[in-house]
């Protein structure tokens, strides 16, 4: 074999047609859209924008933005109110709501079973 | 798939209209460079033609996450390509996996019978010889010899791409022709070589 032989049979392979793959180069196409998909558009933001404005008109538009809407934040606001009121009104005025007396219920008798050992 | 339709526009710049969203920059990019890559990772890989695609496939998912941070004018597209299939190859060679193996699928096409057909099977005999040569250089040799003989880069390129002096490349591409030759040698015969 001289020199002439080799070079001739890697200029053959230079010049192979490039191999075929088609399942391959749809595979490449398909990876190239998808991440040109990713970071061609940016990430949707999770936290609300601040309040474009000063006033409690804006805060409270900004509120009903974070919390999903105006009937969420009217739902919110109602809970809150309810569960203050429950918390100041004295016991005995809850039988009204609940139309019976309050059961007291005593989970530890007594104590002293804690202070034993074994 | 359609013949890529941007001949007259740079790798460079298409992969920077490519970061900007053009998808048909995509398609010519995928058409324009994968084949080359995969010719190349199935050299170095000794015809291992799944491994390669894997390769392959790699190699331009790699390219597509860099495209947004691509400096113009700091390498070529291809250069960069063929250096990250380079170190993939060199990975997968040392992880042991597959190796040699090429399905029956891949194996080259020979025509049936006459004078042509000789000449086919002739010349895919000798494309054999030369991929089981190339898989007995060592690795170093190997991709210097296939970058500089087959796929035509010049030293300076072949240079960035193995991240070497141009001294150690025209080294590594004269030791790995010469043990090129002394492989196919024996068989200069079957391959219808005389002297």
């Amino acid at each position: 074999m001289q020199d002439k032989d080799l070079d001739q049979i890697l200029a053959r392979a230079a010049g192979a047609p490039p191999p075929q793959a088609p399942g391959l180069l749809d595979r490449v196409l398909a990876d190239a859209l998808a991440e040109q998909a990713r970071f061609a558009a940016p990430a949707p933001s999770t936290k609300p924008m601040a309040p474009a404005g000063r006033g409690l008109a804006a805060a409270l538009d900004w509120l009903a933005a974070t919390l999903g809407g105006t009937p969420m934040l009217a739902g919110v606001c109602a809970a809150a109110l309810v569960g203050t009121a429950l918390g100041y009104l004295e016991p005995s005025m809850l039988d009204l709501l609940t139309g019976g007396d309050i059961d007291t219920v005593d989970l530890f008798p007594e104590v002293e079973f804690l202070m034993t050992e074994g | 798939m359609a013949y890529d339709a941007e001949t007259d526009t740079s790798d460079e710049v298409l992969l920077a209209r490519y970061a900007k969203g053009d998808r048909s920059a995509a398609l010519a990019l995928t058409q324009r460079i994968t084949p080359r890559v995969l010719g190349y990772a199935t050299r170095l890989l000794a015809g291992d033609r799944a491994e390669a695609e894997d390769v392959a496939q790699e190699t331009m998912l790699r390219l597509w996450r860099m495209a947004p941070e691509w400096q113009p004018g700091s390498a070529k597209v291809t250069t960069w390509a063929y250096r990250v299939a380079t170190n993939l190859c060199i990975d997968r060679k040392r992880s042991g996996r597959r190796r040699g193996q090429v399905a029956l699928d891949d194996a080259p096409d020979v025509a049936d019978a006459g004078p042509a057909a000789d000449e086919a099977l002739q010349d895919h005999r000798r494309m054999q010889a030369l991929q089981d040569a190339l898989a007995d250089l060592p690795d170093r040799q190997r991709q210097a010899v296939v970058l500089r003989h087959i796929e035509g880069l010049s030293n300076p390129e072949i240079a960035a791409v193995m991240a070497i002096g141009i001294e150690a490349v025209e080294s590594l591409t004269g030791r790995g022709k010469r043990a090129l030759a002394a492989r196919l040698l024996d068989r200069r015969d079957a391959l219808g070589y005389e002297g």
